[in-house]
């Protein structure tokens, strides 16, 4: 019974590109794992920092933070939360006023905010189909 | 062959990402990561690698600042999250230029086009001088003005027209480094610039006075090398 868990591939859920994640990672799902918690963790940081910045009305800065985690919703497999964010870098380069982003900076709080829900459910997934083939 | 890199990158992830890909490859190895250009700078500025793997937009200076101030030219992937930069990688005349996030399989291709940029290279006039570091610096020595390279265990000595310089590094090592139409290794101790020999007698030759020992398993090649009319 054991050795058949074992013989089980990962399937990521169908909010994630299933392909782009099988490509990058090749089936290391110890790999994927440690991946999708370091991302998670990287994600939910710099948005705080975001805060901080939205607070001083620092678009620049704004911008510079959704630009380095932009990929990271590519390294968990989600990308079209990817290009939202690519979206919302595009609409900081193009304004100069807080105001200006403000709709769209709630907006793509909301959309990460679900996308690390989901990311978080398929961490303990993953973690859970690693743990059984220990 | 294996290449020594560093990876500059902002994003842990990324960079993590990217080492396990290095390693997998069994090709590339990860001299260190840094989180930001300055960082970099300084290591590059005592170390020589044969690649980079460079972000562009990073906290302070960027990954093209960097490429301003390197003093020698390794190999550089860049790694961005921005397909916007390729005008100035092309300026830059790097290597790769990767999306983040890419597959191994398109980081293969990038390994692939570093192997064949370094086969071009040393087949080039351009690849007329090597880099050592010594006195806490990174020096130019032109192949021409090198005569020979002497081991002192775990250092190498540099014999040049007019001065000598001692290193950390093996002749073992060196072997692989140099250009080898122009130097060769006549006994373990020793790499000699064939164009700088004077003479040979018996299983010794000679450079500017130095006696240099020929060791037996090299003998054969030695002379296959040198032109006897």
């Amino acid at each position: 019974m054991q050795e058949e868990e074992k013989d089980i591939q990962y399937v990521f859920s169908d909010h994630f590109d299933r392909q782009f994640l099988e490509d990058l990672y090749s089936g290391d799902t110890e790999a994927a794992a440690e991946i999708f918690k370091s991302s998670l963790s990287q994600v939910v940081e710099e948005l705080q920092l975001a805060e901080e910045k939205a607070k001083l009305g620092d678009i620049v800065g704004i911008r510079k933070i959704f630009h380095k985690i932009k990929p990271l919703f590519g390294y968990m497999g989600l990308l079209s939360v990817q290009d939202f964010v690519k979206h919302f870098e595009d609409q900081c380069s193009d304004s100069v006023l807080m105001a200006d982003i403000e709709v769209a900076y709630e907006n793509i709080k909301e959309i990460i905010r679900e996308a690390l829900s989901l990311v978080r459910e398929e961490h303990h997934k993953l973690s859970d189909y690693n743990n059984r083939r220990a | 062959m294996k290449y020594s890199s560093i990876i500059v990158e902002d994003l842990q992830t990324a960079a993590d990402f990217l080492k396990k890909y290095c390693t997998k490859s069994g090709i590339v190895n990860v001299e260190a990561h840094f989180l930001n250009a300055e960082d970099a700078l300084v290591y590059l500025s005592e170390n020589l690698v044969d690649l980079i793997f460079l972000d562009v937009e990073m906290p302070g200076a960027t990954g093209f600042d960097l490429l301003d101030r390197l003093v020698y030219t390794p190999q550089i992937i860049l790694t961005t999250s921005k397909t916007e930069y390729a005008y100035e990688a092309f300026q830059y005349n790097v290597t790769d230029y990767l999306k983040k996030p890419f597959t191994y399989q398109r980081f293969l291709e990038s390994i692939q086009k570093v192997e064949k940029k370094k086969e071009e290279d040393d087949s080039t006039a351009e690849n007329d001088h090597i880099f050592i570091k010594a006195d806490g610096k990174l020096i130019r020595l032109r192949n021409d003005d090198i005569l020979y390279i002497e081991s002192m265990g775990d250092y190498v000595k540099f014999i040049t027209i007019d001065k000598k310089y001692i290193t950390h590094n093996t002749i073992k090592n060196l072997e692989t480094k140099v250009d080898a139409l122009r130097f060769m290794k006549v006994h373990r101790s020793y790499i000699v610039n064939l164009s700088r020999i004077d003479d040979i007698q018996e299983n010794m030759l000679y450079i500017k006075g130095t006696m240099i020992p020929i060791s037996k398993a090299h003998k054969a090649k030695v002379m296959q090398k040198i032109n006897i009319i």
